[in-house]
């Protein structure tokens, strides 16, 4: 029983340690995509979807032409359900009337984040948004410490076991 | 099937499991799952452009292929891992208990040659694939919560078929050179080299033929499957026989020596 806590102890603490160094290399450097280049017709709204990790996100928007103004919201999943169900609108941020935006956040848990565009002008735009990612995805290095942690109780477990008999 | 002969096995595999994953060798199969499916499973790039009354529950269904697609890439792309994983299990497992003399002690054991190969090649085999499986299936529902229940389950054994013809091709293989040369180190690096040769040939070679040539026929299956790029279904289909057939002749061929030719007791 001892021997088999401590083993189950130290496999934990390699998963752990493994896919701590994993998030380390992979989010080593700063990550940019293309989320597309598209027309808005005026008064309409369109949605780019994607898939964001916990790490620093910026998003670039920019458009033309600048003579007409636009509206940002950024939504999460629930704000995503919320358009398919035809409920209430909850954005996370909204940006009213702007010509560009530049904001950085930090997506509070990992999934599916949406940007809704608004041409609030009477001519087409041509609009190209872009992100960018930095930093490190917290949530899966905290689930790393945890399983190191478990692990290491396991072994110290073990040992009090030990010792008690 | 007598209970005694049941017994005997059971504790036959029992023993594989205690020498062939021992301190460090399961952690290693941990950690190379780990660092595959994590890695993979982080570049999740899709991207949708929709109008906003174009959103629908499909694009969840999108997502979903893509975190399939991904863990499909990512069992194909890092090929060299599992080459690494089932060369040292088979190298210890095989050429190390001849090296070491511990094979006939295992011979003197009252079960037939037979069983013993099988049992071999069963716990060798399935305990990374397992590892793998596990693995796969916790990051998956961890990092793709939102979309966890819009999973296509046929496209995830589809991506898990993938993953078993890869490692039983490079499973049988790392057997046949392991009772050829029936020394731990020496078959564990010649392993490697054919292995890793053979995927350095695959990347340069035509199109017309790199179907036919692991892992890049695999990696070919992958995207065909996703339907990112479309390729001949007969071609990847022959593609697939070829690697299953040869994969299989090589445990063949190897369950024959083991059982009819190799003696455990030569004299020199």
């Amino acid at each position: 029983m001892q021997k088999k806590l401590r083993r189950i102890g130290s496999i934990l603490i390699f998963i752990g340690l493994s896919t701590i160094i994993t998030i380390i290399l992979e989010n080593m450097s700063s990550r940019y995509d293309s989320l597309g280049v598209f027309d808005i017709l005026p008064k309409k709204e369109r949605v780019v979807i994607n898939y964001l990790g916990t790490r620093v996100t910026r998003y670039l928007i920019e458009y033309t032409p600048s003579l007409a103004k636009i509206t940002v919201r950024i939504i999460d999943k629930r704000g995503l359900d919320s358009i398919i169900e035809g409920s209430e609108l909850k954005p996370i941020v909204e940006f009213k009337e702007i010509d560009g935006l530049d904001y950085t956040f930090k997506p509070p848990k990992r999934g599916l984040y949406a940007v809704i565009i608004k041409n609030l002008g009477d001519i087409p735009i041509r609009v190209k948004v872009r992100a960018f990612y930095s930093g490190y995805d917290y949530d899966i290095i905290y689930l790393g410490i945890a399983i190191i942690l478990i692990g290491f109780t396991l072994i110290i477990t073990s040992n009090l076991y030990g010792k008690s008999r | 099937m007598n209970r005694s002969k049941l017994n005997k096995l059971f504790s036959l595999i029992r023993w594989e499991f205690m020498r062939n994953l021992r301190f460090p060798i399961l952690e290693f199969i941990f950690v190379s799952a780990v660092y595959s499916i994590v890695s993979g499973l982080l570049n999740i790039s899709s991207v949708l452009n929709v109008d906003i009354k174009g959103i629908g529950v499909l694009i969840y269904n999108i997502f979903a292929d893509d975190f399939i697609f991904r863990l499909g890439l990512c069992f194909v792309g890092k090929y060299d891992l599992i080459i690494a994983v089932y060369s040292l299990l088979a190298s210890i497992s095989f050429a190390g208990e001849i090296a070491s003399g511990n094979i006939r002690l295992l011979l003197s054991y009252p079960l037939k040659r037979r069983d013993i190969f099988f049992i071999k090649c069963l716990c060798l085999f399935f305990i990374p694939f397992i590892i793998y499986l596990g693995v796969s299936l916790f990051f998956l529902l961890l990092m793709g919560q939102d979309v966890i229940l819009y999973l296509s389950w046929y496209k995830f054994l589809i991506a898990l078929f993938i993953l078993f013809i890869e490692s039983l091709y490079v499973f049988s293989i790392s057997v046949a050179v392991s009772l050829l040369l029936q020394n731990t180190m020496a078959s564990f690096l010649s392993t490697l080299l054919i292995l890793y040769g053979l995927e350095k040939i695959s990347f340069v070679l035509p199109s017309s033929i790199k179907i036919f040539v692991p892992p890049e026929n695999l990696r070919i299956y992958v995207f065909h499957m996703f339907n990112h790029v479309q390729y001949s279904s007969t071609l990847l289909f022959y593609s697939f026989i070829n690697m299953l057939v040869l994969s299989l002749l090589l445990l063949f061929v190897s369950y024959l020596y083991f059982v009819r030719v190799y003696e455990a007791c030569r004299r020199s």
